[in-house]
């Protein structure tokens, strides 16, 4: 009973903060490209991360129905046509 | 009466709309030889002073214009375009030419073919004289310095102290500085008409899908679009005609064939929209600028203010761009290639863009189908809307583009219009208090090209500030 308790609230939190979103894009790309980056660059990747997590967040903030398709859809390649 | 004082004064002999330079060839008054010979001088030397210039296809350029001079002469006339002058932007492959892609680690990069819409220009009879300068991968990876291109900042031959605008930087400056009567740019998002403003020339971005891009620089697969940068609304509807049409080398490339008849051309009775909102961030210059050229458009038009659709599309647009763009240049982000790029910012953003998440990607192209059903029912009930190409006039090229309120390099309608792949022209629009362009933008609903030229020849009939040369 405690844990379905405890489920139900974890399921109404927001999954991520916009900064929280921000430090997890810049995790992943420090963890894939950081040797590369002096502290200046990892500075502007902080930054670019940050604006990706904002524009992000906007979308986000927009409702989408279920049904609502990407508008490049694929197509079937037809060898005969 | 011919005026054979070409050879003394080159200048002068390219310095002129594809009309009128045609008209002059079919005259006997000049020659694709001499036309070629004096853009090829004026590109190696203003041109270069410029920045605008990546290759001269000399040896191109003369066998092609020898070639054209012959079959002008035995009658064959492959139309308007045959003998004219051209340049390339250089993420156009033309075989046995360096295609840089304006970025440092790719200067030797060659590729062995030719693009689409130069074949199409080499059927036409235009004469290739120059691959054009370009900001590195078309803008792609975010750069925010002004110099971030392989040949240096691109100057604006208006004020050499200013930019020319991106990416399609080279092919402004030459049309603008009057080395050549028309070029090709290309645009994602702005690089087309941003230039084009910043300059004071005309640049039609054509709908998504009216122009093949096969054999160009791919930045962003679902946005890309090339498009001509000429003097005049008119000459814009030549060199479409040449290069739009189906190609089953670029499976986005539409069916539909394009043609423009100006003595068929509406000339009044058009019906725009003014975004509300248009002025937000806008500087005071270019916006008593634009007030002004609505009074002229009431002449031939009615204008009435419009709502853009409630939707977030900078956002969207931010989002697949830094995804496409990941993904088309993924090689070059993996094997540490971005290091060698010129602008320092250009060396790390893609590392944030090739760590988005696939989901951030694909709600944004949610959110742009909607973009793109409300845009078509907006444009439904207009022949075009009409905003300032930009908010300002061109920056110092010390200057840094500031990305934190929306795109630099467009205006309010710029991520609308690209998210749902409609047409724009910019024509030139005055000049600022620094002597620098303005420009006004027309927006169209998608396939409305010879719609928006129409309009864009309307307003330049009204006013001469497309008759404007920068000073030599």
């Amino acid at each position: 009973m405690a844990k379905a308790a405890k489920k139900k609230v974890a399921k109404g939190k927001a999954p991520q903060s916009k900064d929280g979103a921000a430090e997890a894009l810049l995790a992943a790309a420090m963890t894939r490209y950081g040797q590369r980056l002096d502290a200046q660059e990892v500075k502007t990747l902080r930054a670019t991360a940050r604006q990706l997590a904002n524009a992000a967040a906007t979308l986000k903030a927009f409702e989408l129905a279920n049904g609502e398709e990407p508008v490049n859809g694929f197509a079937v390649i037809d060898e005969e046509q | 009466m011919p005026r054979d004082s070409d050879a003394r004064r080159p200048s002068a002999l390219v310095d002129g709309s594809i009309g009128h330079l045609a008209s002059r060839l079919r005259h006997g008054e000049t020659t694709p030889t001499k036309l070629a010979e004096a853009a090829l001088e004026r590109l190696a030397n203003r041109g270069r002073a410029l920045n605008a210039v990546v290759t001269l296809t000399e040896e191109r350029a003369l066998r092609q214009a020898k070639q054209a001079e012959a079959e002008l002469a035995a009658g064959i006339d492959r139309g308007p375009l045959h003998g004219i002058p051209w340049g390339a932007k250089d993420l156009l492959a033309v075989r046995g030419s360096p295609t840089t892609w304006g970025a440092p680690p790719l200067r030797d990069q060659h590729i062995d073919c030719d693009a689409t819409v130069v074949e199409r220009l080499d059927q036409a009879g235009a004469v290739l004289v120059a691959k054009l300068a370009m900001v590195e991968f078309a803008g792609g990876m975010g750069y925010d310095e002004l110099d971030a291109q392989l040949t240096g900042p691109g100057l604006n031959p208006w004020n050499r102290k200013h930019w020319t605008g991106g990416s399609s930087t080279g092919s402004a400056a030459a049309v603008a500085a009057r080395l050549l009567p028309f070029a090709i740019g290309s645009e994602t998002f702005g690089s087309i008409v941003n230039p084009a403003a910043f300059c004071g020339v005309t640049g039609l971005r054509p709908t998504y899908g009216r122009v093949s891009r096969f054999g160009a620089m791919a930045l962003s697969w679902t946005l890309d679009k090339l498009g001509p940068m000429s003097l005049t609304a008119g000459d814009s509807a030549l060199v479409l005609q040449a290069i739009a049409g189906p190609d089953p080398r670029d499976p986005t490339a539409a069916r539909r064939r394009f043609a423009y008849r100006p003595a068929k051309a509406r000339r009044s009775g058009f019906r725009l929209g003014i975004p509300k909102g248009w002025d937000n961030g806008v500087e005071p210059e270019v916006a008593r600028r634009f007030r002004a050229s609505v009074k002229r458009l009431e002449d031939f038009a009615t204008v009435e203010p419009v709502l853009l659709p409630d939707l977030p599309a900078d956002a969207a647009v931010v989002l697949i761009i830094a995804a496409e763009c990941a993904s088309a240049f993924e090689d070059i982000i993996e094997d540490g290639r971005l290091a060698e790029l010129a602008a320092p910012s250009d060396r790390v953003k893609a590392y944030a863009y090739a760590a988005l998440p696939s989901q951030d990607y694909l709600r944004a192209m949610r959110v742009r189908r909607r973009v793109a059903q409300d845009m078509a029912r907006l444009m439904a009930d207009y022949d075009a809307l009409v905003t300032p190409t930009t908010l300002g006039a061109a920056p110092k090229i010390t200057a840094r583009l500031d990305r934190s309120s929306g795109s630099p390099v467009a205006g309010a309608i710029g991520a609308f219009a690209n998210l749902a792949g409609l047409p724009g022209i910019s024509v030139p629009n005055g000049l600022s208090r620094d002597g620098l362009p303005m420009g006004l933008l027309f927006t169209g609903g998608a396939w409305q090209e010879a719609r928006l030229i129409a309009l864009a020849e309307a307003y330049q009939q009204r006013t001469d500030w497309h008759r404007a040369a920068p000073p030599d």
